[in-house]
């Protein structure tokens, strides 16, 4: 079995949340993608689910209670980046800084995600400066969620050392992104010359680091999971429907193989995505990586596949602005392409095997 | 590889075109997208410098070059240089390819003077709601009534379907007759009860027009009535080919843009101190697409060379379709994992080719539709 009943009860109640709570429409209307499509009475409403404080040691959550929620997040074509929020309170517990943002996010008061290169890109760095202080340098060009959080939490490296920095999002510029994803709000955030005073930094072990790299990649896999999964429901019930030649067009083998081509993707996915998250709550950061890796280039490659059949089946219906197929084929795409391209996902598990 | 199609009129046309495009499309094009349509006089404009409208005879204003590759010229241009919004290829490589073949000579002199000028777009309407991939279920009807025939019946996803003057509309004049009931009748902008829907909004194309069309008793008198009575079918099957080529054709063109800008991009961002087209993985994938690209544009060229012999079937045009359209899917693909984690952005041409390409494998007959043709060719 997958899932235990709790997490089958959790999806199930996440799933009717989203269903009620996002409109789609808005990612439609024009300039959608220049600020975040949520708003502060979501974030309450979700945080009231327990869905932001998940992963708090206190709650007991695990990576696999949260793969659940985001693989939720993604079917619905969520704005909110809880699957973020819920990390940045993990690790803020975790490492001892920024309580009162960690209860923030928790009671659903603000909203926190976090801040880190790309995997190709070098890495934020920070240079300790009086005071306890810490100096950063460099951006983080694509943080999702960016936009509309309150707090970033930035992964940086001071030489060697890794440090995690708690920042207020108001206090940097940032700068929406228009990327392909019309779902979320996606923002570059240039830390140059900001400064973190003591108390809201601190050095953490490479573990951390690792775990954070891992769980947000993790986070774009179960996402784009839950997106080809509605995809795949959205297909079934067009080509039952759609009659060409008198009859439905899912009654010709071609299409028929398509579908299952997609849920065989789709089901590959899902099962990796969520034995990354299992394996990384078991602690064990090479394995993990392991799985995480697997995942990313699985996952990556094959819910995009399932999401380009979805348009193909679909027809010129499938290329209109109206329909919402577009919003998860777009969606897919960025989660493909975030936190690791699957051709990096492979040169980590090259890394990880040799 | 060197392409052995083109003659030196070709390439001397290739300058004109390139030209042309840069002066009167690329600084409008944006523009264009944000408006969902490109402005009408940029057909005329290109009608004045001979790039669309040529393969019309002299004695109505044309060019009086009947040779496809001058239509290839224009479609790897557009291509090149990332153009989506002008219709021409529909107008000029479609319809130009129907009113080369059918009009009789006093059609000729009524239409081809405006075709050729670019002062008259042109459409063809097949698709109805319920009629996309299974043409022979339309039910656009026309009647007759005394000399004329009453149109009626809705079309959808219309190319130059806000712009257009004349659309050939495909409709049944004979209701028992089956396919041999299907004629075109050419429909006229002022006709009463002609109208328009609204234009469609799409995930990509932005520029490009593309409409519902409504008929509601439409007069349209029997000498609109284009080729046969009853031989519209014959006459799509006829020209299909055409179509479809041109799709390919434009199709290859895009997916060489696209890989073009993807390999100065992997030339050019470093990454662990070396430009990441270094890397074996990129370099070979790079090698793949730029091998499958050449071995696709020379059947496509292939083909090019049947069309202007006369010579190109329906199976050769079907297998250059699905195949070049599939083929610029993968190259779009492997390019946006080949740009890193930044393909996504809109502002590099690959993150918008995601959108705009996409369309390729359905219209003008879906994949699907081209493996049955091909398929039944082979008798199984
Ligand atoms: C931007 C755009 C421009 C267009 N321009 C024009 C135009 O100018 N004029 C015009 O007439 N039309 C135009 N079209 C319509 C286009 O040609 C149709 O969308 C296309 O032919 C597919 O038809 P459909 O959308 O009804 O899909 P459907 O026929 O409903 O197909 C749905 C799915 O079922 C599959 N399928 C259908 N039948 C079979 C089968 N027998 N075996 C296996 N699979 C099958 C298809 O491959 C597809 O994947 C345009 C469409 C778009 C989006």
């Amino acid at each position: 079995m997958l899932l235990s009943e709790e997490q089958i009860s959790l999806a199930d109640a996440a799933r009717d949340w989203l269903a009620r709570r996002t409109d789609l429409a808005a990612a439609r209307a024009d300039g959608a993608a220049l600020a975040a499509l949520y708003s502060a009475d979501d974030v309450r409403a979700a945080a009231e689910l327990g869905l932001t404080s998940l992963l708090r040691p206190a709650e007991g959550g695990t990576f696999a209670d949260l793969a659940v929620v985001v693989e939720e997040l993604g079917r619905a074509g969520s704005p909110l980046p809880l699957g973020q929020a819920a990390l940045v309170a993990r690790l803020l517990d975790q490492i001892g800084i920024g309580a009162a943002v960690s209860d923030a996010v928790a009671e659903g008061s603000a909203l926190a995600v976090p801040a880190a290169a790309e995997p190709d890109d070098a890495a934020i760095s920070g240079v300790p400066g009086a005071d306890g202080t810490l100096v950063l340098a460099s951006r983080a060009a694509v943080v999702v969620g960016g936009l509309g959080a309150a707090w970033l939490l930035v992964s940086a490296a001071i030489g060697d050392d890794r440090a995690l920095a708690l920042v207020p999002a108001a206090s940097v510029t940032r700068t929406a992104r228009t990327t392909l994803d019309l779902s979320r709000d996606i923002a570059a955030v240039d830390l140059h010359g900001v400064t973190v005073p003591a108390g809201d930094w601190t050095r953490v072990g490479a573990d951390v680091a690792e775990t954070l790299d891992q769980a947000l990649a993790i986070i774009h896999t179960l996402d784009a999971v839950g997106a080809a999964g509605r995809l795949l429901d959205l297909t079934v019930g067009y080509v039952k429907e759609r009659e060409q030649f008198g009859r439905p067009v899912g009654s010709f083998q071609a299409v028929k193989h398509h579908a299952a081509t997609m849920a065989v993707d789709i089901e590959a996915s899902r099962l990796c995505g969520h034995d990354a998250a299992r394996t990384l709550d078991s602690g064990d950061l090479v394995a993990a990586g392991t799985a995480v890796a697997v995942a990313g280039s699985v996952a990556g490659e094959g819910t995009s596949r399932a999401a380009s059949t979805a348009l193909q089946l679909h027809g010129g219906m499938g290329f209109t602005w109206e329909h919402d197929l577009h919003l998860f084929l777009r969606r897919i795409k960025v989660d493909e392409l975030v936190r690791g391209t699957p051709r990096r996902h492979r040169e980590r598990l090259v890394a990880t095997a040799g | 590889m060197e392409r052995e199609i083109f003659e030196d009129e070709h390439r001397q046309f290739r300058e004109v075109v390139r030209e042309f495009i840069a002066r009167e499309i690329t600084p409008y094009h944006a523009q264009w997208e944000a408006e969902g349509i490109v402005d009408r006089t940029v057909f005329a404009k290109a009608a004045k410098h001979g790039v669309i409208g040529f393969n019309v005879a002299e004695e109505f204003g044309g060019g009086g070059v009947r040779d496809f590759r001058f239509n290839a010229v224009v479609a790897e241009e557009l291509a090149a240089a990332f153009v989506t919004g002008p219709g021409f290829l529909l107008h000029n490589d479609v319809v130009g390819s129907y009113l080369s073949r059918l009009p009789d000579g006093e059609q000729k002199a009524r239409w081809l003077p405006g075709f050729a000028s670019g002062e008259a777009v042109w459409a063809i309407a097949m698709t109805e709601p319920g009629a996309g991939s299974d043409l022979q279920g339309i039910r656009t009807s026309a009647v007759r009534d005394g000399d004329d025939w009453l149109v009626s019946g809705a079309k959808t996803f219309i190319t130059n379907g806000i712009h257009s003057d004349y659309v050939i509309v495909v409709a049944r004049t004979d209701p028992s007759a089956g396919s041999r009931g299907i004629s075109l009748l050419v429909v006229e902008r002022d006709m009463p009860g002609f109208s328009r829907g609204r234009n469609l909004d799409k995930i990509g194309l932005h520029a490009q027009d593309t409409a519902e069309l409504f008929f509601d008793g439409v007069r349209v008198p029997s000498r609109n009535v284009l080729g046969k009575l009853g031989g519209g079918f014959i006459h799509l099957m006829e020209n299909l080919p055409e179509e479809r080529l041109s799709i390919a054709i434009s199709a290859v063109a895009g997916a060489r843009a696209v890989f073009d800008s993807t390999l100065e991009y992997t030339k050019t961002r470093t990454a662990f101190g070396q430009p990441i087209g270094g890397f074996q993985h990129n370099r070979f994938l790079l090698a793949e697409l730029a091998t499958e690209i050449d071995i696709a544009q020379v059947y496509i060229d292939r083909c090019l060379k049947a069309s202007f012999e006369e010579k190109l079937t329906t199976v050769d045009a079907s297998k250059a379709k699905w195949w070049a359209s599939e083929l610029q899917q993968k190259v779009v693909d492997r390019c946006l994992q080949l740009h890193g984690g930044y393909g996504y952005m809109t502002e590099y041409p690959v993150g918008k080719a995601f959108t705009d390409a996409r369309i390729q494998t359905i219209y003008g007959g879906t994949t699907e539709i081209m493996k049955e043709i091909i398929g039944r060719s082979l008798g199984v």
